[in-house]
């Protein structure tokens, strides 16, 4: 369990070392962040020292790879290659692995599409075969935006345009291009800007957990940005986080196969492995409302969630 | 306080760089596309583009495909954390399992590891589109870097300034979001068919028929909106 008082003695270390105005003391321990139940202090002190080295380091490499002194955007990529940087990326993992796993409440910190699903199916029901229409929804919805998807390759096929722009030019005329230029662009805006509010909030939530002190955004963010977020948009080709983006997709099927693991070994029964483990409000609670509660209006929450780029915090 | 987040690793493909590539590589990037978010037509045209081969036979092999996994992924997924916990499933499912569960938190490692990595993907889509709009042709590497500095300073001085934009980006993602994916590309393919020098009978019967697509993404978009606009009334 974190502890307030064990905070100061860690609070401000080499580079992270904030004025005091920034940094608050630590939430008593009935908040969310301080439920769970967190390594040893040492385990905690192991991890802040491994990414404060390594955030030296990458400045270090930031400055080896500056020659003659003068910023050169030709040498942003073999930045970002360092070791170093690798290493940092490394530690950072490995502090959010002992937050997230240490701690049950882990809302507020990140989430995906994807992951919010069922309780968007327990929204409207609460019955096993409430499954049933939601995956029906699913699939039909996925269908077409796939239909969609194919239907935009092909007519660059029949006008060959090479992007959304140049398509709309060609089949619906250049006047009006703009209209899909300022979507798009818009569009990207408002997901960078709820990425940046969520890393925002994770960094500010992993850093609580490692040292005991809850830093403002203002400071977490900006700090982040300008140490990691920076140096990886200015790659020139961001090919070399293909790899990174593939491993987080093969998390999710990873993700998959635990959930039917755990949910064909039932382990969360009441008799389960980790049956008692949980708040009464996280633990499985069946009803009466099956698939007839598609028709329910609350349905269309989870339909809401399946509207393409519907992004949400309630 | 739950937080639904469609993580959006728009424009991947371009940076990336998918000219030249084959028909698996290509089915697994779809994939990590669709995967974090349904919202991946805007992207459509370099698939298309940068396939290898790239006929329409071809394209539409890899869209079924990866959309077809990615599909089974999400209901599979969907179904089993809402036959687990029922009525009690959370926000973000993960919530649901417990601490001690490592099987479960290696899965959480995942996710975070998804975010960091998507945001400079989703960044380069935001900044090509600010280009574009400015029209701008040469790419310097010092006006990116510029650029890159600028926006990045944008944006996050947004974050931190604004307390909740949840109304703008649910407002925006549904209604935005369903027209790209449901009502632009309707409209584009109606729109070339009537300039093709002769179109055949099925695609002037598609043509006709994507309408229907287009109604429905504007019923989406209506929900999505009205959902919006309850969670601040």
């Amino acid at each position: 369990m974190l502890s307030p008082q064990k905070s100061p003695n860690r609070k401000g270390r080499g580079l992270l070392q904030f004025p005091s105005k920034f940094v608050s003391t630590y939430p008593d321990k009935d908040t969310d962040l301080s439920t769970g139940e967190d390594g040893p202090s040492s385990h905690r002190f192991y991890l802040f020292a491994c990414i404060d080295l390594a955030v030296k380091s990458s400045i270090v490499s930031l400055f080896w790879n500056e020659k003659k002194r003068h910023w050169n955007p030709e040498y942003s990529e073999q930045f970002v290659l360092q070791p170093s940087l690798f290493f940092y990326i490394l530690a950072r993992v490995a502090i959010t692995h002992s937050y997230l796993i240490g701690n049950p409440v882990v809302k507020g910190i990140v989430g995906a599409g994807v992951l919010s699903l069922p309780a968007g199916i327990a929204a409207f029901g609460n019955a096993p075969s409430a499954a049933v229409p939601a995956v029906a929804l699913i699939a039909f919805i996925g269908a077409l935006s796939a239909y969609g998807f194919g239907l935009t390759g092909r007519v660059c096929a029949m006008t060959k345009a090479t992007t959304y722009r140049a398509a709309w030019a060609e089949s619906l005329g250049a006047k009006s291009s703009w209209i899909s230029a300022w979507t798009v662009t818009f569009k990207t805006c408002c997901a960078i800007l709820a990425y940046s509010m969520i890393l925002g909030e994770t960094f500010q939530s992993i850093i609580a957990a490692a040292t005991g002190n809850v830093f403002s955004t203002w400071l977490v963010l900006p700090t982040i940005t300008a140490g990691v977020l920076l140096p990886l948009c200015m790659l020139k080709n961001l090919s070399s986080l293909a790899p990174f983006s593939l491993l987080g997709s093969l998390g999710m099927l990873y993700t998959a196969i635990a959930m039917f693991w755990r949910y064909i070994t039932k382990a969360y029964t009441v008799s389960g492995k980790f049956g008692s483990d949980l708040a009464p409000h996280l633990r499985p609670a069946f009803g009466s409302i099956g698939a007839s509660g598609i028709f329910n209006a609350k349905s269309a929450i989870l339909l809401g969630m399946l509207s393409t780029a519907y992004m949400a915090r309630k | 306080m739950a937080l639904f987040v469609l993580v959006c690793p728009t424009a991947v493909v371009a940076p990336i760089g998918l000219r030249g590539v084959s028909t698996l590589t290509c089915i697994l990037v779809t994939c990590i596309l669709v995967t974090c978010i349904l919202v991946t037509d805007f992207n459509a045209p370099k698939f298309y583009t940068e396939l290898k081969d790239n006929t329409v036979p071809r394209y539409m092999t890899v869209v079924g495909t990866s959309f077809g996994i990615s599909i089974g992924l999400f209901a599979s997924m969907a179904a089993l954390g809402f036959l687990t916990f029922g009525g009690n499933s959370a926000g973000l499912i993960l919530s649901n399992y417990s601490p001690k569960d490592t099987l479960m938190g290696i899965s959480k490692i995942a996710v975070a590891l998804s975010l960091v990595f998507s945001y400079p993907l989703a960044f380069v889509g935001f900044r090509d589109g600010v280009l574009d709009l400015l029209k701008v042709k040469e790419r310097k590497p010092a006006l990116m870097n510029s650029l890159t500095v600028g926006l990045l300073s944008f944006v996050t001085l947004l974050a931190l300034i604004i307390p909740d934009v949840s109304f703008v980006l649910s407002f925006a993602g549904s209604t935005l979001g369903n027209a790209l994916v449901y009502i632009f590309p309707a409209l584009m393919f109606r729109g070339a068919v009537k300039k093709q020098p002769s179109p055949s009978k099925l695609q002037k019967f598609e043509s006709k028929a994507v309408v229907g697509t287009a109604l429905f993404g504007l019923i989406m978009g209506a929900v999505g909106a009205v959902k919006a606009i309850q969670s601040i009334m």
